[in-house]
């Protein structure tokens, strides 16, 4: 304590625990301050639908028709990225996963610029048909991500997509 | 190890030297790479904290009129993009300086913060003791 007059007035511990609690704001402000930009990059594709919200997706459609839908993308990369979204028509055998996209050709893509914390909803059109004898088949949206270093399109992982019946 | 096998050593180290540059996609037009090559100056400057906003709207919409296919129209802008990112570079180093002197400033703040509370708090706190008390009388 600084002196015998003001331990009289006021409580060491009293002043101990206001003396703890102003060192632990202060870590935790130097924390925030030093912290990283981004601590867990990450980058998100969503299907939404053609009002461009989420649900009430159509289950059916006519073969060879176009679909209206819209997609939602987002990066939190930390950097400002270019990214495509590559659209294919799939079965359930031949879906993307998170390391590999899709082998089906690529049917449509669109491109987009997005800052750093930024996200884009737009709407597309997109051509259904069917595959093969499968009634059935998946829409598949895939991110990329272009790679500034190498000039090279990079498949983030991410993926989303649409089961949808096809009628003759 | 023989001639053959070392020459066909050093070919397969050169392959694979080489082989992202196959990698790289065919389809990659002009306009592409220069997004690209700007998007990654503009990145380095969004590290160094300038702000690039109005950079990557810019390019969104290059990249809009490239799909819509006004190729020409997506030049012109890519070229005014260019100057703008040069004229950002001059002034990211003074940026990036002033944010580490702010947050030099903001740290070096938090920090006395413990020391003020220890050095000043008693002293504040028994001024206001004996102000609030200043009028009581002691009785013997």
């Amino acid at each position: 304590m600084v002196g015998e007059g003001i331990d009289l007035v006021l409580d060491e511990e009293v002043f101990a625990v206001i003396l703890a609690i102003s060192i632990i704001a202060s870590a935790l402000g130097i924390a925030l301050t030093l912290r990283p930009m981004v601590s867990e990059p990450f980058t998100a594709i969503g299907l939404l639908n053609e009002d461009c919200r989420i649900g009430e997706y159509p289950k059916r459609i006519v073969n060879g028709s176009s679909l209206r839908l819209c997609i939602y993308v987002a990066n939190y990369l930390g950097y400002p990225a270019y990214f495509k979204i590559v659209y294919r028509i799939a079965t359930n055998r031949s879906l993307p996963n998170t390391t590999t996209p899709s082998q089906k050709p690529i049917l449509v893509e669109w491109r987009t610029v997005l800052g750093n914390e930024e996200e884009k909803k737009f709407p597309i059109a997109v051509p259904v048909y069917r595959v093969g004898n499968e009634t059935q088949i998946a829409l598949v949206f895939e991110l990329w991500v272009f790679d500034t270093g190498k000039n090279l399109w990079v498949y983030t992982g991410r993926w989303t997509h649409l089961y949808i019946d096809v009628e003759v | 190890m023989s001639s053959t096998s070392f020459a066909v050593a050093v070919l397969t180290l050169v392959l694979l030297s080489v082989s992202h540059f196959f990698a790289v996609d065919s389809k990659l037009s002009d306009v592409d790479i220069r997004i690209a090559g700007i998007l990654d100056k503009a990145k380095n400057l969004y590290m160094k904290g300038v702000n690039v906003t109005d950079v990557v709207r810019k390019l969104d919409e290059v990249v809009e009129l490239y799909e819509r296919g006004d190729i020409d129209r997506a030049r012109d802008i890519l070229n005014d993009i260019e100057v703008e990112v040069l004229e950002l570079e001059k002034i990211a180093d003074n940026v990036y300086r002033s944010i580490v002197i702010s947050k030099a400033i903001t740290i070096a703040f938090l920090v006395s913060i413990p020391v003020a509370v220890y050095y000043f708090l008693p002293r504040v706190y028994l001024y206001i003791w004996f102000k609030l008390r200043r009028r009581w009388l002691v009785r013997g």
